[in-house]
């Protein structure tokens, strides 16, 4: 080969040795991770061989214990779990760990077989990874663990029958959000509003948007002060009020969307009609600039839906006025309440080497002194109701606390699917609810098409 | 002694890595951390991801082998693959010309004898060495409608500016124009090709009565295709990768007019479930961008120059 022949034949080669190797980065990152092992216990026999009440843990064999969570804030209160846990059971060494990028890391670890010995999990994802066979049914443990039979009686029943996947717990809820509405107190008494806390039971939606229009404050075309926001998506918005207003995303059963019912759509018109007709639920443009927290926490945004996650920085960095919170406003069409919950639970995994000294841990970590500590730690509402109390105390702020304990009675969990995951069933829901609340679909043409397509993929997972 | 006189009898011996054997090996061995890497790291989970792509593989659990049945359900049941590469190729098409334009248009500006060149040279190509989600995120402010810098210029000169990235039509737009954020890159290659064109061949053009346009089409262009040519293969093989924007900046909306096919690839190996399917996306990707290459390199035959070429016929 001649030496001026060879550049244009080493230019295509590098030409195509760059584009294979670019399309094999793309391939690599779909192969890279090796499937798990089965093994040879099945999701319903993955039982450790004893199972052990925690008190009775004393003399455990040694273990090392990963514990994974999927945000930071409750590492701090789980660590204090785990040392009294680990004062009783010397040889086994637990770590609480919230990794980045948790869901993609918890995969790809459980494919490489390994992942945590116990991880938390969502209520919207439980259901699809309980269907993939890789958690422990826990059923066995429970019904041999008097520790842990006393610590379910002690909890929210709803939460741990929602843990129930085919008629088995193949995870424990652990802690659980809700979600009320906060409101800026001092600028609502400043505006002559009676504080919506002083009258939660009769709020419904007309006052709501009567409250959200008064509470607007406009400087020409623009908007200083937005009253209330409306535009939430699923969690802390419209469904709470679709589901106050006897409708729902999916059927009981999961099987179909009827978010294009008459119960949604009037819910969903009415929230459309605060940001698109009256123009007091923050605009798009606006949130693109900043979030409704944000918003809030800055006097730009007087009243807000929001989780009960939200209190603990609230009450952290919020300086510059009193805020407090309320129940929902309720349905005028049926003068109900409706709420939504992420109940978040433990699940073990099919392939963790301590199984005993694992179920040993969750059973710990559910005892009253352990939820004790969760609730101190104002992270979530505990599961256990005797410890709940700790954590709706008025003295952690706000004064109207008890609000968020108040909505547990008609709040029902997040929908889920067994095949088809959150994410995907959320896709189109989020470009819809974009649309509608942008005024390029009108409500009913948003949430056919929304139905349809989430139908669509409820028929063919089926 | 007899070993003296065998030794004046014959050729010098030579060993066996010598001359062309040794050129070889040298070659191979400058070449094997490459080739060593390729081979575990991506080779490995290339062909992983060939059965992957035959699979239902949700990943947390084992794959379970359907034949051909990713590849049927993207040709009949997957209602967001055309609009992936639809929106894929769009912003090729759009990104790439560009890109490659204003690189070299940057190039030959900053190859002039102007005071401070270097400090120029620098600046331009500043930009290129920040990448990724920062540049998303800063991007993500520029082209805030209300607060955005974008509009404010706009505004100066009297121009009410577009929604940008929450306006269906205006998005993928948005992401074009900020695609020309990373041209230092390109035009730091171009600067270096035009710094190698010989100055003689100038001066002979100029002699001959070659006018500066001229010139450029005559000496400049053809002495720097093969870097063009180089620029339009990296482009090409970049714009159809195109992630990192849409992820951050705007989730694939509004209505789908930034969802690339990337996305629709990291959604269903990540946040679906379905890393088998995602296998198999993959790989349609990756013979659309090896078809893209190869047209490329086989034009080249027809526009890029190569100074020391023997032409044949």
């Amino acid at each position: 080969m001649s030496a001026t022949t060879s550049r244009r034949v080493f230019l295509k080669g590098i030409g195509t040795a760059v584009a294979v190797s670019a399309g094999a980065a793309a391939l690599a990152a779909c192969g890279a991770t090796p499937a798990p092992s089965q093994g040879t216990e099945s999701q319903a026999t993955a039982a450790p061989a004893e199972a052990t009440a925690a008190p009775a843990a004393a003399g455990m064999a040694a273990a090392d214990l990963n514990v994974w969570v999927w945000w930071p804030d409750p590492v701090e209160s789980l660590n204090q779990m785990a040392t009294s846990f680990m004062e009783t059971n010397t040889a086994v060494k637990v770590t609480n760990e919230a990794p980045a990028d948790y869901w993609t890391k918890l995969q790809t670890a459980l494919a490489g077989g390994a992942g945590p010995d116990i991880y938390f999990m969502n209520n919207v994802n439980y259901w699809s990874w309980a269907s993939k066979g890789i958690l422990v049914d826990l059923d066995p443990l429970v019904s041999a663990d008097a520790g842990m039979q006393d610590n379910l009686a002690n909890s929210w029943q709803d939460a741990i029958d929602f843990y129930k996947f085919e008629g088995k717990n193949y995870g424990l809820p652990y802690m659980y959000t809700t979600v009320i509405l906060y409101y800026n107190e001092d600028y609502m008494k400043e505006k002559g509003l009676t504080p919506v806390a002083e009258i939660e039971d009769d709020f419904d939606w007309n006052m709501f948007r009567e409250y959200a229009n008064t509470l607007t404050e406009r400087d020409g075309d623009s908007v200083t002060m937005w009253g209330g926001q409306s535009t939430d998506g699923i969690e802390t918005g419209w469904l709470n009020f679709s589901r106050g207003n006897g409708g729902d995303f999916l059927t009981p059963d999961s099987s179909k969307c009827i978010v294009d019912e008459p119960a949604s759509v009037e819910a969903w018109q009415f929230l459309t009609d605060m940001r698109l007709v009256d123009n007091v639920s923050p605009s798009p443009e606006a949130l693109q600039a900043e979030g409704t927290r944000s918003m809030f926490m800055t006097g730009r945004l007087a009243m807000m839906p929001g989780g009960s996650w939200v209190m603990k920085t609230l009450n952290e960095q919020l300086t510059d006025f009193t805020y407090n919170i309320a129940v929902l406003p309720k349905s005028p069409n049926t003068g109900g309440n409706g709420g939504t919950t992420n109940v978040v639970g433990l699940v073990m995994n099919t392939d963790s080497k301590g199984k005993d000294q694992a179920w040993a841990l969750m059973t710990h970590y559910l005892t009253k002194d352990s939820q004790d500590i969760l609730a101190k730690g104002n992270i979530l509402a505990p599961i256990r109701n005797d410890s709940a109390e700790l954590y709706y105390d008025p003295t952690l702020g706000p004064t109207n606390r008890a609000a968020a304990f108040k909505v547990q009675q008609w709040t029902t969990p997040l929908p889920a699917h067994k095949t088809v995951t959150w994410g995907e069933m959320y896709k189109p829901v989020g470009e819809w609810q974009t649309e509608i609340f942008e005024g390029r679909a009108t409500v009913d043409e948003g949430l056919t098409a929304m139905a349809s397509e989430v139908n669509d993929l409820l028929t063919a997972a089926s | 002694m007899s070993q003296a006189v065998v030794t004046r009898g014959a050729r010098p011996r030579r060993g066996y890595f010598s001359g062309r054997r040794l050129e070889n090996l040298t070659g191979w061995l400058w070449a094997s951390p490459w080739i060593l890497g390729f081979l575990i790291f991506t080779l490995g989970p290339m062909l992983a991801s060939v059965y992957f792509s035959f699979t239902d593989f949700p990943v947390i659990s084992p794959p379970k082998w359907i034949g051909l049945g990713n590849y049927r359900t993207m040709l009949t049941k997957d209602g967001s693959i055309l609009q992936a590469l639809k929106v894929t190729t769009v912003y090729a098409l759009a990104a790439i010309p560009l890109n490659l334009s204003l690189g070299f248009f940057l190039a030959i500006l900053l190859n002039q004898p102007i005071k401070g060149v270097t400090v120029w040279r620098t600046v331009y190509y500043l930009p290129a060495v920040i990448s990724g989600v920062a540049v998303a995120l800063l991007w993500q402010w520029i082209f805030n409608t209300d607060f955005g810098l974008a509009n404010w210029l706009l505004s100066i000169i009297g121009i009410k500016g577009p929604r940008w990235l929450l306006d269906p039509s205006w998005a993928l737009p948005s992401l074009v124009i900020m695609s020309m954020w990373g041209v230092g890159g390109g035009m730091i290659i171009n600067l270096a090709g035009l710094q190698g064109v010989p100055t003689q061949l100038y001066e002979a053009a100029e002699i001959d009565g070659a006018g500066a346009w001229r010139r450029f089409w005559m000496v400049t262009i053809p002495m720097v295709s093969p870097v063009i040519f180089f620029n339009l293969v990296m482009g090409v093989i970049g714009a159809l990768q195109t992630f990192t924007q849409a992820f951050i900046m705007t989730g694939g909306g509004p209505r789908e007019a930034t969802y690339f096919y990337m996305l629709h690839l990291y959604n269903n190996a990540f946040q679906w479930l379905k890393m088998g399917y995602a296998a198999a996306l993959a790989w349609v990707l990756f013979f659309y961008i090896l078809i893209l290459t190869l047209f490329v390199i086989r034009s080249s035959s027809a526009w890029v120059y190569y100074e020391g070429e023997l032409r044949r016929g």
